[in-house]
């Protein structure tokens, strides 16, 4: 990904295949937000951009969280259960005790486990990724039920400030997800953790034989997805001032979306944690355009299925253009 | 020349067009789902159609699940930024869409619930059917066709929904209340004809000598109807269902389920749109409305099914 | 003794057989409504549908890179609403009000399975054509036409399910030959020939090099490409001939139908045994695996088990069953 434009031709292509490849997901967002902004005139708004912004935070920071798990050549299906589970946790916990920052933590307290969980049977169990998250997701679905049916409500009014309140204009939830970006990409790029993590992505054998510990790693990328899984649970309870045992159902689908859109290869190796971002963006403004024009909803879920595989194919573009000219396809 | 007159003439009409769409009333209609779901369905296109009639312009939104709620929540604050003056909707819980209620009625929108209601005094009023008395009203009918004894058990609607709690206590509190009935069983069927179908079918496995099943919806009678019958017990085990949609009671015609309990989601959506229009161009004050609305509901049997027909969504 | 139950560790299926003993046993020490005819034939009927639908799944799976079919309950939806709007004339299509008493007339019969089946094969061809020519992962083409596809449906059938198909039709799904349940037979003489399939012709042998490395495969001459346009065709035929059987056995046809089905399909898939890396695996454990996770549903609904455990206990048993199939291979690579 450094230099790899080689075989670009002119220094016009070479200049814009690095732009490209620096800007990724953004360019696409740029280009779709204009024409958006052509279809309705209030999709540029300062009101709606904010919405847009505040909607995608938590996507955008599962999206992160996300992105380290793919890196690893892994995948988490349960991180939507984790949600619902610290739903219904901080919910339970709240009714029973009457304390929020009780309720809090042990809400956070179901991510660290799942994500533990998730991390061990990955790692030192060796379960193949897919699977150990699929019975983690169908466990925590359930749970949540079991927990409680209904929804709880009564939380005091700054625990809404955290989904709801605003500083200097902007949603607070935004400057969670500039946080947790910005600490993800300083791993990622300049920590020898984010080069072991790639590392293992790109060939699991290979950093076997450099000494790495691959279970520690792993435990330490679920872990560290699980939590960010239940933070988010909590900014949206916080945003609905409630907790709701179904409110993370197929939430996974789209962070794994937004974080292959944003440049995440499936097969390990590769990941952008603001092109992550970029893709939760790009996904919250699609649904987001819809509803500013009142499109029928059946069509949404035509549309959207289309965009997913168009953002998707505009990266591999980029990442098949990375490969040198003697790999065959 | 000409070509300027024309264009002239175009843009003339393009600016009035503008400025009396400006005039119109922007109404957004929120349901929980469109998929299936007959009565969100027809809820949905009776407030539609109803808010076009009366001079307003009118677009339908689906939360997309029964337990979206986010979605919903995402809903409610961008049609706020489009600039809707109404958002008539079915919350698909109490609490959740609390916030954004408040934000809509500090951005001056009227909020008017259907079917399923809201904590908190953010929204105009509620008009629905009361679905814990409409189940006790199917109890009480069961209680009196099985003599007072018996077992009877559940289809529920999917877990998490209040409607599905409501109907379900509505009519378990009330079945074994003053009877010697039990309920043998409880079990969900997702709001799904294939999900209520085997549930049913497992549950007679266990309970064959079953008097009574009551079904929580119309969506799912359908398969609890064809479990009966591959059970060979088409005609000696009763089925209560719950809905009153044109489905349903055409299945109480043909005799192939004892009742239904009838709920009318176009007058809901009707009575909806109107009570907000009217509030809007000040035609009532607010405060002259009511907070709860109730659009009624009826046991539909063989007896009165013909003259209920009419009313069927 | 010994050598017999190691031989019987070593069959392929031994360990998702097992499972299914075992939890039988289990349920039927709790309630004697289970270990009857009627309710073990109840359990397998209900398999029918995932069965099918896991036939299709392994073949994706086997592929390997990530083979895997999202749009699996999608493609169910779309292929059975296809059906039922060629069934049912379209003015009577929005008058939910009616239970149809169509004729059963077999021109129409045919000629709507037919297109039935050739929805789910184009659905497949885009998802095969997305995977091997467009190259996006399959993950991301499938989850694209999960979504894309079920908008469709709800599209062309403005959302209303509808109830009452021909009886001739709802024969496939109720129906019985010689006292043997139609969508049971079908399910077995599917997963007979897929199995057959697999094991003796060359296009199952390409399939399992292909599961096992694509580049080696590639090299031996296997025409990747063709392969996998292929086998994403047939699983959405597979996944189609599921939605004809969940028609006919709930005699409704519903834009939902088969909503979250992938994952029981993926989850039959992997408990019976077949490899999420691909190359390794086979048809008669994913059929076993429908089987077991009927006789779980079956199990939660005799004991009338709140619902809110049925998800944790497969969730569990997931895990628990590739566990044990992870160390039964160790066991064997072992000796």
């Amino acid at each position: 990904m450094i230099d790899s434009t080689t075989h670009t031709g002119s220094s016009g292509g070479r200049l814009f295949g690095k732009v490209y490849d620096t800007l990724g997901i953004w360019i696409w967002l740029i280009v779709f937000a204009f024409l958006f902004s052509l279809l309705n005139d209030r999709f540029l708004l300062f009101l709606n951009i904010r919405n847009i912004l505040r909607q995608a935070s938590p996507m955008g920071i599962m999206a992160c969280g996300m992105t380290m798990v793919i890196i690893t050549g892994g995948i988490d299906l349960s991180v939507g259960s984790v949600v619902s589970m610290t739903s219904a946790v901080l919910g339970v916990v709240f009714r029973e005790s009457g304390n929020m920052g009780l309720a809090i933590a042990a809400g956070m307290a179901v991510g660290l486990g799942g994500g533990i969980s998730n991390g061990l049977l990955v790692g030192r169990l060796a379960l193949p990724p897919f699977i150990a998250t699929f019975g983690t997701m169908s466990a925590g679905a359930g749970l949540a039920y079991a927990f409680t049916d209904t929804s709880i409500g009564g939380f005091p009014a700054w625990f809404e400030w955290l989904g709801n309140g605003m500083i200097r204009r902007m949603p607070i939830p935004f400057f969670m997800l500039l946080a947790v970006a910005a600490v993800f990409y300083l791993i990622l790029t300049h920590r020898r953790l984010g080069r072991h993590l790639l590392a293992l992505g790109g060939n699991e054998g290979a950093a076997r034989m450099a000494g790495m510990n691959l279970p520690r790693l792993k435990l330490f990328v679920y872990t560290a997805n699980g939590l960010l899984a239940s933070f988010c649970g909590v900014i949206l309870c916080a945003r609905i001032r409630s907790s709701y045992p179904g409110i993370g159902q197929d939430i996974e689908m789209e962070v794994i979306a937004a974080a292959v859109i944003g440049g995440a290869s499936m097969v390990g190796g590769q990941g952008r944690i603001f092109g992550a971002v970029g893709g939760a963006i790009f996904v919250c403004m699609i649904q987001n355009i819809f509803n500013l024009l009142g499109v029928y909803p059946f069509m949404q879920k035509v549309i959207t299925g289309i965009l997913i595989a168009v953002a998707v194919f505009a990266n591999e573009l980029r990442a098949r253009r990375d490969l040198p000219p003697g790999a065959s396809e | 020349m000409r070509r300027f007159m024309t264009l002239l003439a175009v843009a003339l009409i393009a600016i009035v067009a503008t400025l009396h769409a400006a005039e119109k009333p922007k109404v957004a209609v929120v349901v929980k789902t469109l998929t299936g779901d007959i009565f969100q369905l027809k809820l949905a296109e009776a407030a539609r159609d109803h808010a076009i009639s009366l001079g307003a312009e009118a677009e339908i939104y689906q939360a997309g699940g029964h337990t979206a709620v986010q979605k919903m929540v995402q809903i409610i604050e961008d049609v706020i930024v489009k600039g809707v003056d109404i958002i008539v909707i079915s919350p698909l819980d109490a609490k959740s869409v609390v916030p954004a209620f408040q934000l809509a009625k500090e951005e001056g929108v009227l909020v008017v619930c259907m079917d399923q209601s809201a904590d908190g005094d953010d929204f105009l009023t509620y008009v629905a059917t009361d679905n814990y008395a409409a189940a006790t009203l199917a109890a009480d009918y069961a209680k009196e066709i099985l003599g007072g004894k018996g077992k009877v058990m559940i289809i529920e609607g999917a877990p998490g929904s209040s409607t599905a709690i409501a109907r379900r206590d509505g009519f378990g509190h009330n079945v074994v209340k003053d009877s010697s009935i039990v309920i043998a069983a409880s079990q969900s069927g997702y709001w799904q004809n294939d999900k209520a179908m085997e549930a049913t079918q497992n549950v007679l496995q266990a309970n064959p000598d079953v008097d009574l099943i009551f079904c929580s919806s119309d969506v799912m009678v359908g398969g609890v109807v064809e479990a009966v019958k591959l059970a060979g017990k088409e005609g000696q085990m009763k089925i209560i269902s719950f809905d009153g949609s044109g489905f349903g009671m055409n299945l109480v015609k043909d005799g192939r389920i004892t009742a239904d309990i009838g709920q009318f989601p176009i007058k809901i959506g009707q009575i909806a749109v109107e009570t907000a229009l009217d509030v809007l161009s000040g035609k009532v004050k607010a405060e002259d409305v009511p907070r709860f609305i109730d659009s009624g509901n009826k046991l539909i049997t063989k007896d009165n099914v013909e003259e209920s027909l009419p009313d069927a969504f | 003794m010994p050598i017999t139950l190691r031989r019987l560790t070593m069959i392929k299926e031994a360990g998702i057989i097992g499972w299914i003993v075992v939890v039988g046993l289990l349920v039927s020490l709790l309630t004697p409504a289970f270990l009857t005819p009627a309710n073990l034939l109840n359990i397998i009927i209900q398999s029918s549908v995932v069965g099918i639908m896991a036939i299709g799944m392994t073949l994706v799976i086997l592929t390997g890179e990530g083979g895997i079919d999202l749009s699996a309950g999608s493609i169910l939806g779309i292929s059975s609403v296809a059906m039922a709007m060629a069934i049912i004339p379209v003015e009577l299509y929005r008058e939910t009000a009616l239970t149809l008493n169509l004729p059963n007339d077999m021109g129409t019969i045919v000629t709507a399975v037919a297109i039935c089946l050739v929805t789910g094969a184009l659905c497949g061809l885009v998802n095969g054509v997305l995977i091997a020519f467009v190259k996006l992962p399959p993950f991301i083409a499938t989850l694209a036409m999960m979504s894309a596809a079920r908008g469709i449906a709800a599209y062309i059938s403005a959302g209303i399910p509808t109830y009452g198909l021909p009886s001739r039709l709802v024969w496939v799904g109720q129906g019985d030959i010689l006292g043997f349940p139609v969508p049971v037979l079908l399910m077995l003489v599917l997963a007979a020939v897929v199995h057959l399939v697999l094991t003796r012709t060359t296009f199952g042998i390409a399939l399992f090099a292909l599961g096992g490395n694509r580049e080696t495969a590639r090299f031996s001459g296997i025409n990747v490409k063709a392969m996998l346009l292929v086998v994403y065709t047939l699983a959405a035929l597979f996944f189609a001939i599921a939605g004809i059987i969940m028609s006919a056995r709930g005699n409704q046809v519903h834009p939902d139908a088969g909503l979250g089905y992938e994952l029981y399909a993926i989850g039959a898939t992997v408990i019976g045994g077949t490899s999420m890396l691909g190359g390794r695996g086979g048809v008669l454990g994913a059929i076993l695996g429908a089987v077991f996770m009927a006789e779980v549903q079956n199990a939660i609904n005799l004991l009338n088990i709140p619902v809110a455990y049925m998800k944790p206990i497969l969730g569990l048993l997931i895990i628990l069953a590739v566990l044990l199939d992870q160390w039964q291979k160790k066991r064997s690579i072992g000796d």
